[in-house]
């Protein structure tokens, strides 16, 4: 492995207060490698959303540590935290969370545009990443005109578009057919990873586990183990 | 320079065109209603003072319980040479002015403003004769009338006769003279003839016209018409504004109007702000998406702000363009609509838009930077 991407000891995180308090996270440690597609699983309620807003620097835990690209986010600012996301961290949706008005193109160079690249610049890039996902004939098209299988790829490219050290995923599959989610991931290891970056994956879909490095495995909170992977080699 | 995320902000708002068109055409109604409502009321206002412009002497001298200028209260007849026995004046002349029923060819009756112009100077008269020449007030029975209070005694021209006071009346010249706040027909003549046309009374003398020394300052003038007089010297301005003051305060003008311009602004910033807050909340889950990546505050303020500026801005050009259009069809189409938009009401109206529009986005973003970005994991 090619360094550490993540390292989180003790995470612990609470939601609620008083009888209403729900332990989400009970002292979950877990290092991730740059280089790796790391997968989370866990049944609904096991914690594991919740884990990955926190390694992706949107949610604080209430206690432990979190290193993420060698930077501490429990110290950060809001402010250093949103500098941080925008320029080394890619979010892949579960709902995609595309802005609706918005091409496709303009959909990818949102990461772009935040870091304040200039339109025409950030649109040309936003092409080349949609071409490499093969949708450079919809680049143009309003979202809600594509299929969930291209949205996902548009969220795909718009992930990767400034090219982050780190990518984190919730539920890629999810709402997808399995041709269409082995695509995707086949995608992901063939774009996404590389020895500089490292991918974080949510998921409860058995179906993409041949695609991991190493699987992660939460219940109630705590880490349960983690195995390696069997990823499958992705011609280019 | 638009930036980046200003260019999303835009997509964003025009994309949803049904909100986008119900946020500008809330902006548009209220600064219609506003410019409408203001304009007529200040058209209302200045008509109230129309005949101060039109004598337009610089010093009115009055009885000191004047309230307005129609509230005529008689002086005493040798208040006109003790006046002129004040130092800083330069010339003083009589004015009369009365309401008068005037009795048709046909036999109706029609309330008629005389206005009596001191008879050797002629201070005070119209600017603009339409017909006839201002000379022609000196032969025997004769008036000059406005042009719009020929019409209401019954289309007359000129050497048709009226009787004012079981006396004959002469037109002898059309004359043009701003439109007053009842439209009466506005009849000049000599100070003499005028008394000849009312009832016998002890004191006919309503205003003496002043010209101030150009060495004399005014308040001095005041001063000292005071102290010899005991009467009450005002400026044209002083006058206007006293008159104003006291339609706004002793009538139901202000109130009503007040109220109508508030409740334009109200329907038009409820309007506003609760579909620019819909839209906001249709697009919580993009603008959590966009702070989970990253967007900070400035930029997501700055989203706000730009859009809550274009709809202002479109929804006030296209209010005041509407307003002023109607305003000016309506001017042109109905001789009795008064309005005046002056550039105070416009930039009132801008200032009424940016509080709208800046409420709207106050509330939008106080939602919007409270949202939490791990929303968008949430699903």
């Amino acid at each position: 492995m090619a360094g550490t991407a993540i390292s989180i000891r003790d995470i612990i995180k609470t939601f609620g207060v008083g009888e209403a308090e729900i332990q989400a996270l009970r002292g979950v440690s877990i290092d991730i490698f740059f280089g790796e597609l790391f997968l989370i699983m866990g049944p609904s309620g096991s914690g594991k959303t919740t884990l990955l807003s926190i390694i992706g620097g949107v949610l604080s835990p209430n206690g432990g540590s979190v290193k993420v690209l060698n930077t501490e986010l429990t110290t950060l600012s809001d402010r250093e935290k949103s500098l941080l996301r925008a320029s080394k961290i890619g979010f892949m949706f579960q709902e995609y969370n595309l802005l609706p008005n918005l091409t496709a193109a303009e959909n990818v160079a949102v990461p772009l545009l935040i870091i304040n690249e200039p339109w025409h610049e950030a649109l040309e890039k936003a092409k080349r990443y949609l071409a490499d996902v093969g949708l450079e004939a919809r680049a143009a098209h309003s979202v809600n005109q594509l299929s969930t299988g291209e949205k996902q790829r548009v969220a795909f490219a718009r992930a990767l578009v400034h090219e982050p050290q780190l990518l984190i995923c919730d539920e890629p599959t999810a709402a997808l057919d399995t041709e269409t989610g082995v695509r995707v991931m086949e995608l992901m290891r063939e774009r996404a990873l590389a020895t500089d970056r490292a991918l974080v994956v949510v998921t409860h879909d058995n179906r993409i586990i041949p695609f991991a490095d190493r699987i992660a495995y939460l219940l109630d909170g705590r880490l349960t183990g983690i195995k390696p992977g069997q990823p499958k080699e992705v011609s280019p | 320079m638009l930036k980046g995320l200003d260019r999303i902000a835009l997509k964003m708002l025009m994309g949803d065109r049904a909100k986008y068109i119900a946020v500008v055409a809330g902006i548009t109604f209220s600064v219609f209603l506003v410019v409408q409502m203001v304009s007529v009321f200040l058209g209302i206002l200045k008509r109230t003072t129309a005949d101060i412009r039109t004598i337009g002497a610089p010093v009115w001298i009055t009885d000191t319980a004047l309230k307005y200028i129609d509230d005529v209260q008689p002086l005493s007849n040798n208040a006109l040479s003790r006046i002129r026995s004040v130092t800083g004046v330069e010339w003083a002349v009589p004015l009369f002015i009365q309401n008068l029923r005037a009795r048709l060819p046909n036999g109706a009756f029609q309330t008629v403003r005389v206005i009596g112009l001191d008879s050797t100077s002629l201070a005070g008269r119209p600017a603009r004769i339409i017909e006839g020449r201002i000379e022609n007030i000196y032969q025997a029975n004769a008036i000059l009338v406005n042009q719009r209070g020929l019409k209401k005694l019954g289309f007359l021209r000129l050497g048709d006769t009226f009787e004012l006071n079981d006396r004959q009346a002469r037109v002898v010249g059309i004359v043009d003279v701003e439109t007053s706040l009842f439209d009466l027909p506005i009849v000049f003549t000599t100070f003499e003839r005028a008394i000849q046309f009312t009832p016998p009374e002890r004191k006919q003398l309503t205003f003496v016209l002043v010209k101030p020394k150009s060495d004399t300052s005014i308040e001095a003038l005041k001063a000292e018409v005071r102290q010899k007089t005991g009467l009450l010297a005002l400026t044209k301005d002083e006058l206007s504004w006293m008159t104003i003051k006291y339609y706004l305060t002793q009538t139901g003008i202000g109130m009503n109007f007040s109220i109508i311009t508030l409740l334009g602004f109200l329907v038009g910033a409820a309007v506003t702000g609760q579909t620019f807050h819909m839209f906001a909340l249709e697009n919580l889950k993009q603008f959590a998406a966009l702070k989970a990546m990253g967007a900070g505050k400035p930029g997501l303020i700055r989203m706000v702000v730009l859009q809550s500026a274009v709809v202002g801005i479109q929804g006030y050009g296209i209010g005041v363009g509407i307003a002023s259009l109607l305003l000016k069809i309506l001017t042109e189409s109905l001789p009795n609509y008064a309005a005046y938009t002056p550039p105070q009401v416009l930039i009132g109206s801008f200032v009424m838009t940016l509080i709208i529009c800046g409420i709207a986005a106050i509330a939008v973003l106080i939602r919007i930077l409270r949202v939490d970005p791990a929303e968008v994991f949430r699903g």
